[in-house]
């Protein structure tokens, strides 16, 4: 099953990415706005160390969510979806940011935030994952970002 | 430096607003600093002299900063802005097109941009999907990818022109992986696109897409196409797909029988280990192509070879898993990988040895020191369970419910404490129902701190579980008031109705119910709902516990309790108060007091219920004291315990309720139990349609020809491809044939991709025939003649016409080209005549067709007459020789041939078969008489068939 959206947010609760690949379910939570809080009130309540990085969230959402630094990264996903794999996507995705700017950190991410979309779509749409190869995304990528 | 620091195409007033907004986030001055930008944007937009791209391409972007950093939450203020990105979607810049689309699918989470822009965007797609510029083509697929599912408009408009691109062979990998998928984002929002269509045009669509497995060598497009087909199996039919399980398997070899760390084939790879998306999207497909238990991979379809394969590929993975120690990263992808496949491994061998291998193995990583290795562990077991049921379900009880039990003690982790519940629920049979209950009943008591949401569902678990095993009912009373009284927040107000009704119903209970609910009213702070069941039944029954409370103890116990509890419960407690009167008129002036106090309660129905009963006191004490007795006569028996049946207040989409029963159950168990929700099985596995939809390749004629009458030769050839068959019928049982396709690449170039199929007439509601697949055939041929072959049985169950015979379907790419063919195979009614073994004379022919004729009359003969020119006596025995026949060699009657033999079938038995063909002098035909023993429709079948074999 496809991802549902993937959120980055920091630690204040700011969103630094979103992208959403289906209508939001509004029965719950009436607005994205709602329901990014939701998310972010449940992944910061927890104890990082001593829980599990998945957590059950609604009737049709787990979130599976791992910290970097300074910032979550969480995927929405369906109730009968493994979530080992998509600790590995989230992790796949740090990784290509990494090379792709460098070390990156928050402020990568907020003044490129464009760039950084550009990363997600080419990694993610339909809520799959497009391609798994670091070497050939860092170039498809340089290349676009280098077009006028 | 890194690509990303490329300053190329960086907006400087962009980085200065986001500088500026970061300065003061969270105060006010946040806010006033976005209104000002707001300001200013839409100033600029206004502007008369126009705005040049770059600026345009600024200011769209400082509008989807402000969106992303309010959280989403500045949706109007932001809608003026629209018009200036679709002025970038116009534009024939990338970096322009780029932020204009990406600030679109932003907003198209919200319904009231998508509603004010639907047209236009559509019309702006379509344009750049036409585009020749690559990467404008890609950012639309992109956008398609998104928000393509957010209305059925893209879908209509947008379809045919993305399939054009994932179908054309001039289409570059990446565009072809993102047409995939926003193919399938179409798609899953709207399966008519492919239902709609002509059987025809379908069936070659779905070919299109099955094809494009054979592309092996990207894998870029491998992982997006999984999906995509994994859809097409699941919602539109199964069985177009049903051929690629020998390719899977054979990829998910690759994947996982690779070296570790064999640089060669990164794409198969993650940090090092098999990349656990192909393995995950292969194996979800898999999923879905083999059927529960497994069923259709030893019934029909598969060979033993794949099937090997496919369990090679399982202890690949848990060996990998289980040996290495590595870094964080690469363990999560190995254990990935290894739930996958021992996910799918109780499917590939369903006996209950391989279950409780898989089962066993896994229980010792319920202790990992990982958590997320013993949640997924938990999860894996929780599916084994449901799937597999018994055997998985006694192996874990058998050796691990103490270790289960113990860790729901101990776990402070509220989702795995979910998931140890989950299976603990599962685990629960009538052999440990009692322990387990009250284990679970403990973990309530015990974890207070347990979220209300957990204790919530526990109770429900519990209460479920109890009353699923109520056969002992003195059990079932005690533990469901532990369970009302350990759990104060409970809502639901089943269980303590059900206590009542099981109560009333059992009078041995009545006397125990009372002395337990005395106890449990007594402590400080009492469940609501337990003071609900202790106010009804003590009430009813307080003449039953008099020697251990008097009534008059009760009242105090009730009034004590009445300034503790909500409105409805007082007015419970109000009509307990007049009962106890019933029972102890002694009591009538505390009673009456406590009434007179109530008519002053703020509550209507406090009041109202209070007077009443004053006034019933009152009545009767006057009057005549017998009244009361006729109002309050005993509560009856409850007439049927359907009011309150557990089952209807089920929540449906309780994961753990929504399990069928792999458990005997109690009586009480309704009919209105869901069930199971695992993946429904396709639809479509079961119709004929497919046999039907198959348009034959043109031609076929000859080879099908070829086949009724030789055991080898040449079925089918043209430039590219020559396939020749071989039959051998086995001696033993003549019912079953061995029929091998072999394929020869006739090209200069490889054959990618090849993949057959048998389609049977039907393959079950009694089918005529069954096959068998021995050996699938490579999927890669070499240029010039390398071959494969492809080899099954197949045997007639009973008597069908020539017109039902099976289809061989193939497809393959060459050079580029996309090649399928439809051929019938020549395996009939005739094909199953057993091998000649005496000569037959024209005396012992006359005798038995005479027979047959005083047995069955008509009924067992046919006579049709064919064309067929240049032929004469000695071609047609010859013929009918190589078809199978017994022919009578004789020279007495110079324009008749006389054949005959035994026809097999598995189900019906055998059957005699006897031909006269005479040829007809007149014009070049010949007329043929069929006689068999069967009285059905043989004779036709046969004739039809011999019209075939001699008709030029």
């Amino acid at each position: 099953m496809p991802v549902q959206f993937i959120l980055c947010l920091n630690k204040q609760g700011i969103v630094r990415l979103l992208r959403w690949f289906e209508k939001l379910d509004t029965s719950q939570y009436a607005t994205h706005q709602e329901y990014i809080r939701q998310v972010f009130k449940v992944i910061s309540q927890r104890d990082h160390r001593r829980q599990s990085n998945f957590i059950e969230f609604s009737k049709h959402t787990k979130l599976v969510y791992k910290g970097y630094a300074g910032l979550y990264f969480v995927m929405g996903v369906d109730k009968q979806d493994e979530e080992l794999i998509y600790l590995s996507q989230i992790h796949l995705f740090v990784e290509v940011l990494d090379s792709f700017f460098g070390n990156v950190c928050e402020l990568d991410i907020l003044f490129n935030f464009y760039k950084t979309y550009l990363v997600m779509d080419e990694m993610f749409i339909a809520g799959e994952i497009q391609t798994t190869s670091k070497k050939e995304l860092l170039e498809r990528i340089g290349q676009l970002d280098r077009l006028n | 430096m890194a690509l990303g620091q490329n300053q190329q195409n960086n907006m400087k007033g962009l980085q200065l607003f986001i500088a500026d907004l970061r300065a003061n986030q969270k105060t006010k001055e946040h806010a006033r600093r976005i209104q000002t930008e707001l300001q200013n944007i839409r100033t600029q937009f206004t502007q008369k002299s126009g705005l040049n791209g770059y600026q345009r391409k600024k200011y769209v972007a400082k509008m989807a900063y402000i969106y992303i950093t309010t959280n989403a939450g500045m949706v109007p203020e932001l809608l003026f802005g629209l018009d200036q990105c679709f002025q970038l979607l116009k534009s024939s810049n990338f970096s322009e097109k780029w932020i204009g689309y990406m600030t679109l699918e932003l907003l198209f989470n919200h319904a009231v941009v998508r509603n004010s822009v639907l047209e236009k965007t559509i019309s702006c797609l379509k344009l750049d999907l036409s585009s020749g510029d690559a990467n404008a083509v890609s950012l639309a697929l992109n956008f398609v990818g998104i928000v393509g599912n957010r209305d059925e408009i893209f879908a209509d408009n947008l379809s045919e022109t993305i399939f054009g691109i994932l179908r054309s062979p001039v289409s570059s990998a990446i565009l072809k992986r993102k047409a995939c998928l926003a193919f399938l984002t179409l798609i899953r929002y709207k399966p008519q696109i492919l239902t709609n269509l002509e059987d025809n045009k379908r069936t070659l669509w779905i070919e299109r897409i099955t094809t494009l497995l054979g592309d092996e060598n990207d894998h870029g497009l491998l992982l997006s196409l999984l999906p995509l087909l994994e859809f097409i199996a699941r919602e539109i039919d199964v069985n177009p797909c049903l051929r690629l399980i020998p390719q899977l398997a054979e990829i998910l070899h690759e994947c996982l029988s690779k070296k570790q760390n064999s640089a060669n084939d990164a794409d198969y790879q993650f940090s090092g280990v098999s990349n656990p998306w192909i393995v995950g999207n292969c194996v979800s497909l898999l999923q879905v192509l083999v059927s529960d238990n497994g069923e259709n991979l030893i019934g029909s379809n598969i060979d033993q070879q794949t099937l090997g394969k496919l369990r090679v590929c399982v202890s690949h993975a848990v060996s990998f898993a289980l040996a290495s120690d590595a870094n964080p990263v690469t363990k999560n992808a190995q254990y990935s990988v290894m739930f996958t496949m021992l996910g799918f491994a109780c499917k590939l061998d369903p006996t209950n040895e391989a279950i409780s291998n898989s089962v066993t193995g896994l229980c010792e990583l319920m202790t990992s020191n990982d958590l997320n290795t013993r949640y997924s562990t938990f999860d894996l077991l929780i599916k084994i369970c449901k799937v597999n049921g018994t055997t998985a379900i006694k192996t874990i009880q058998n050796e691990h419910l103490t270790r289960l039990v113990d860790m729901l003690k101990r776990e402070s982790d509220v989702t795995l404490l979910r998931k140890i519940i989950d299976l603990l629920v599962i685990l629960t049979d009538v052999s440990n129902f009692k322990f387990v209950v009250q284990e679970l009943l403990s973990a309530l008591e015990a974890h207070k701190s347990m979220d209300f949401a957990l204790r919530e569902d526990l109770s429900f678990q519990i209460e479920r579980l109890i009353e699923l095993h109520a056969d002992d009912l003195n059990w079932f009373v005690l533990s469901s008031l532990r369970l009302l009284s350990s759990n104060t927040s409970i809502k639901n107000d089943h269980v303590w109705k059900r206590i009542c009704q099981i109560v009333v119903n059992n009078e041995p209970l009545h006397k125990l119910a009372c002395e337990h609910l005395i106890d449990y009213l007594h402590a400080p702070n009492v469940a609501e709902s337990l003071v609900k069941a202790g106010v009804f039944l003590l009430a009813e029954y307080a003449s039953l516990v008099n020697d251990k409370v008097s009534a008059g103890d009760l009242f105090n116990l009730f009034t004590e309790k009445y300034f503790q509890v909500s409105n409805l419960t007082k007015a419970m407690i109000l009509t307990g108060m007049l009962k106890l009167y019933h029972v102890e008129p002694q009591l009538s002036s505390v009673v009456v007091k406590f009434f007179q106090l109530e008519l002053n309660s703020f509550d209507v129905i406090l009041q109202t219920r209070s007077y009443e009963y004053l006034k019933i006191i009152q009545y009767s004490k006057m009057n005549d004291m017998t009244f009361i007795d006729k109002l309050l006569p005993g509560m009856p028996p409850f007439a049927s315990s359907k009011d309150t049946d557990i089952m209807s207040k089920l929540p449906k989409t309780q994961e753990l309720l929504s399990l069928e029963q792999p458990f005997t159950s109690g009586n009480t168990v309704d009919s209105n139990n869901k069930p199971a929700s695992l993946p429904t099985p396709p639809r479509s596995r079961k119709n004929n349609k497919l046999y039907h939809s198959q348009q034959l390749t043109p031609g076929w004629e000859s080879g099908f020809k070829r086949m009724l009458i030789h055991t080898q030769g040449v079925f089918y050839q043209d430039t590219l491809v020559s396939v020749l068959f071989r039959v051998e019928t086995k001696e033993e049982q003549p019912s079953t044939s061995k029929i091998t396709f072999t394929y020869v690449n006739k090209s200069d170039w490889e054959i990618t991709g090849l993949s057959c199929e048998i389609i049977p007439l039907r393959a079950d509601n009694n089918p005529p025939y069954v096959l068998q697949v021995l050996q699938s055939p490579d999927s890669k041929l070499a240029p010039s003649n390398g071959r494969t072959s492809y080899t099954f049985e197949i045997t007639t169950r009973f008597p069908f016409p020539q017109e039902h015979a099976s289809l061989l379907s193939s497809q393959f790419k060459c050079g580029g080209q996309y090649c399928s063919h439809r051929l019938k195979i020549g395996y009939t009614i005739l094909s199953t005549l057993s091998p000649r073994i005496s000569e037959i004379k024209l005396a012992q022919f006359v005798q038995r067709w005479k027979s047959i004729g005083d047995s069955l009359g008509k009924a067992g003969e046919h006579v049709d007459v064919v064309e067929c020119q240049h032929t004469n006596l000695q071609k047609l025995m010859k013929t009918m020789s190589k078809v199978g026949f017994d022919v009578v060699q004789q020279s007495s009657i110079p324009n008749i041939a006389f054949a005959g033999g035994i026809l097999h079938t598995k189900s019906d038995g055998n059957y005699g078969c006897l031909l006269k063909l005479r040829l007809l002098d007149s014009d070049d035909k010949v007329q043929i008489t069929c006689k068999t023993t069967s009285s059905g429709d043989l004779s036709r079948f046969v004739i039809n068939c011999i019209k075939k074999v001699v008709e030029e």
